[in-house]
């Protein structure tokens, strides 16, 4: 459910207040003279909806009129927005005042507007009115940022100004504009109901769901060191044993992680040191000896996989060259076709005659050859999958010894660290340095959090995927293409009703291009390839008629009305009312039939506003006409006394 | 000639008679389609000789446009590799030719000259590797090159080659 507009209100400087009033769910026409102000109604609708710059133009509007106001119903609600022009030098005016009214109450004085909502709460207001989600956040093509649709996104389908109404280029309201055009793109799918609502939510979702995947990658890699015994705790280790704060570890095996940390936990506890220091190896020689055999392995490793790289390489070369040789072998096969029909002849040298056996034996020695290459390439191509995963065994292996050593040097430096502080001090104050050197560090492990990391990435995962799957595009592509083909079946019948050139062919509103195609047999036609300003304007008609009846049928948020700025100017002189130009009175009076059958069906849900040159007396136009401002009866919007010129500012 | 089981097993895959009698065959199929005429031996020995040496592979023009003479004389490593190589690929060229003869993939004519015989072999060059392509490829455009230069003496002279 969305609004249609009720009236357009105009405030001057001494608060007299101007009213345009429009009839919901019909056709409204105002019909007039040129520079009456008609084309100042579809700005002043624009403005107060929130456009972003001062968009009305015209020298009475701007100079004597300071505040636009818009009356909008819905349902049996009534919202009353008002606009004040710029002041002075800025370029626009960013506050509004809006009210809530009871249905039918005439807009209110010019004393009592007060203008304090500012722009960007003015729009929501207005987006709200209309029923639009603003939690949906829609993608925009080749651009990082999501935009929400708002009532602006609306109005792309519900203004046709004078320029735009007759233009082979263009369809959509504003559609010349770069940022626009994009924003339609993104917007289109949305009000043509393709949008799950529910699908912001999804996509949110899934954005919650990565950023948790990235924070679990980091938490795991960051308990990795823990799985073994750190190198800081096994070198602390070493020293409680150096002061004799502990008993020495059962030895023939290494000390898990935790094992030591437990044991450490012990060492700060206890509090008379052993009587004598053990009589075990000097911890550092027995590090350094661990050192000298990694390093061993790990350049021994690495020759081991130089060489394998090697073999492999070799294995690749030989065989380019047996592949080679087959190759050549084969072309035997060329040459031996003819060969089976002339076998009699084979044992003759067709050249001089002569015997010459070897012809055939020499055929049996390739074919040989030939076998024995086959098996080479069979038997080389089988192994080098084994050897690639030799290298990339190996390659784990050098990962650990390459980290073992790490850990190594971190043990020799925190032993010798703790050399070098007990070197000149008595075994009391050595034990004491150390209980406390491990108690740090034992204070800045249970920071980290010792809690197990469990390993959620795997449900994390598939539970992306499974997102992702439901997100997939295909489903909503496939829904905009099959909401897209019913309402190409709308513009077909009134481009057919218009007689329109290419009304025969199948007509497609093109999503990306924002245009209309005409699929001839000679190939696509764009709009803009079709000529004549007669088909532009039917088939702008057409196209907004039909996005309507589309629209109210899903209920989708758009503004229900439908403001054309001048259909007649196509070729319809503005002295239609003589009741010459009879083929074009026709085609006039028969889009307007169309206009009028459309808003027929659908009910009073829909309204038309035309601002026109033309006044024709035949229904449906006749008793549609608003109001006449012609110079003859000296009507216009802007009241004729507001404009005095003999004001000085 | 040596004797074909003499040779070690590579040499007598790379330059099987097979394949060198196809060299042969396509070089006498371009002197077919330039000139229409049936090939005389030894240029389709020599094209067959030279396509066989990737070094004056490389070197070939693309069309057979430009000139033999001074092809000749811009390439000095042709004529390098001729001296170097031409008679021991000549001997192996040689059951080629005579294989492809028996096999009747190569007809001959009372003068000495050669032809292929209507459909004895496929317009379109195939192969397993690139280098057998190529190979094909130069014979062919040797075959329809080689005699523009004139006489078949002419031609082995330039190439400093002896028949």
């Amino acid at each position: 459910m969305t609004f249609q507009i009720r009236a357009i209100s105009i405030y001057n400087r001494d608060g007299e207040m101007r009213t345009v009033p429009f009839q919901a769910g019909s056709l409204n026409i105002i019909t007039g003279d040129s520079r009456r102000g008609k084309s100042a109604i579809l700005t002043i609708v624009d403005y107060c909806l929130g456009s972003d710059d001062f968009v009305i133009r015209g020298a009475a509007l701007r100079n004597f009129v300071h505040v636009f106001a818009l009356t909008i119903i819905k349902g049996d609600e009534q919202l009353f927005v008002a606009r004040p022009a710029p002041v002075g030098k800025a370029a626009t005016n960013t506050t509004f005042c809006v009210v809530s009214q009871a249905l039918g109450a005439p807009p209110p004085d010019y004393a009592s507007l007060t203008f304090s909502m500012p722009l960007d709460i003015a729009k929501k207001v207005l987006s709200r009115f209309t029923s639009i989600d603003l939690s949906v956040q829609l993608p925009v093509a080749r651009s990082p940022r999501q935009l929400s649709p708002s009532v602006r996104h609306g109005l792309f389908f519900c203004l046709q100004e004078q320029n735009e109404v007759a233009n082979q280029d263009l369809l959509f309201h504003g559609q010349m504009d770069d940022f626009h055009r994009s924003a339609l793109r993104a917007m289109l799918p949305y009000f043509l109901g393709t949008v799950d609502p529910e699908r912001a939510q999804l996509e949110h979702r899934l954005r919650l769901l990565r950023r948790q995947l990235a924070e679990q990658q980091e938490r795991l890699s960051a308990a990795r060191p823990f799985e073994h015994a750190s190198g800081t705790a096994a070198g602390l280790h070493g020293e409680a044993l150096e002061v004799n704060l502990l008993a020495p570890a059962p030895a023939g095996r290494l000390l898990s992680h935790n094992e030591i940390v437990d044991r450490l936990r012990q060492a700060v506890e206890a509090i008379v040191p052993g009587a004598a220091p053990p009589a075990g190896e000097d911890p550092l020689s027995v590090l350094n000896v661990a050192r000298r055999d990694l390093r061993q392995a790990y350049s021994r490793t690495r020759v081991r996989i130089s060489n394998l790289k090697t073999i492999a390489k070799e294995k690749d070369d030989f065989l380019g060259q047996v592949r080679e040789q087959h190759a050549r072998l084969a072309t035997l096969g060329l040459l031996r076709r003819a060969h089976q029909e002339r076998a009699s002849q084979d044992e003759l040298c067709p050249v001089c005659g002569s015997r010459a056996s070897e012809a055939g034996q020499v055929a049996r020695v390739m074919r040989r050859d030939l076998e024995r290459l086959d098996a080479e390439m069979s038997a080389m191509g089988e192994a080098t999958p084994d050897i690639n995963a030799r290298i990339v065994e190996e390659e784990a292996a050098l990962a650990d010894l390459r980290s073992a050593l790490a850990r190594n040097q971190e043990q020799i430096e925190v032993l010798s660290a703790g050399q070098r502080a007990a070197a000149q001090d008595d075994p009391q104050h050595r034990t004491a340095v150390v209980q406390g050197r491990i108690s740090l560090f034992l204070d800045t492990m249970t920071r980290h959090a010792q809690v197990r990391v469990e390993d959620r990435r795997e449900e994390i995962a598939i539970e992306i995927a499974s997102l992702e799957e439901q997100l997939g595009n295909s489903a909503q592509e496939d829904l905009l293409s099959s909401h897209l083909s019913l309402v190409n079946q709308k513009i077909q019948a009134k481009a057919v009703a218009l007689e329109l050139e290419h009304h025969n062919d199948p007509i497609r509103l093109d999503p990306r291009a924002l245009t209309l195609i005409a699929d001839t047999r000679q190939g696509p036609v764009k709009m803009s390839e079709m000529g004549s300003g007669h088909n532009y304007l039917g088939y702008h008609i057409a196209t907004m008629l039909s996005l309507h009846e589309w629209f109210n049928e899903i209920g989708s948020p758009v503004p229900r009305f439908l403001i054309l700025d001048q259909p007649s100017q196509a070729g319809f002189p503005d002295e239609t009312r003589g009741g010459g130009f009879g083929s074009a009175r026709a085609t006039l009076l028969n889009l307007y039939e169309t206009i009028h059958a459309s808003i027929e069906s659908l009910a009073g849900a829909f309204q038309v506003i035309v601002l026109e040159h033309a006044d024709l007396d035949e229904e449906p136009f006749r008793s549609a006409v608003r109001a006449r401002w012609r110079r003859g009866n000296g009507e216009a919007l802007v009241p004729a006394h507001w404009i005095t010129y003999d004001s000085n500012e | 000639m040596t004797d074909f089981n003499a040779l070690s097993r590579d040499e007598r895959a790379l330059y099987n008679p097979g394949f060198t009698g196809l060299a042969v065959v396509r070089a006498v199929q371009g002197h077919q389609t330039e000139f229409g005429t049936p090939c005389p031996v030894a240029i389709a020995t020599l094209a067959a000789v030279m396509a066989l040496q990737p070094m004056v592979r490389t070197a070939l023009p693309r069309s057979t446009a430009s000139g033999l003479h001074r092809w000749v004389q811009e390439h000095r490593a042709v004529r390098a590799s001729m001296a170097l190589n031409a008679t021991a690929i000549a001997d192996v060229v040689r059951p080629g030719l005579l294989m492809a003869l028996q096999s009747s993939t190569l007809a001959c004519d009372a003068e000495g000259h050669l032809h292929v015989p209507n459909k004895a072999m496929k317009k379109a060059i195939t192969g397993g590797s690139a280098d057998v392509i190529a190979v094909q490829k130069a014979a062919l455009l040797l075959g329809r090159w080689l005699p523009s230069a004139g006489s078949t003496s002419t031609v082995m002279t330039l190439l400093g080659v002896r028949p």
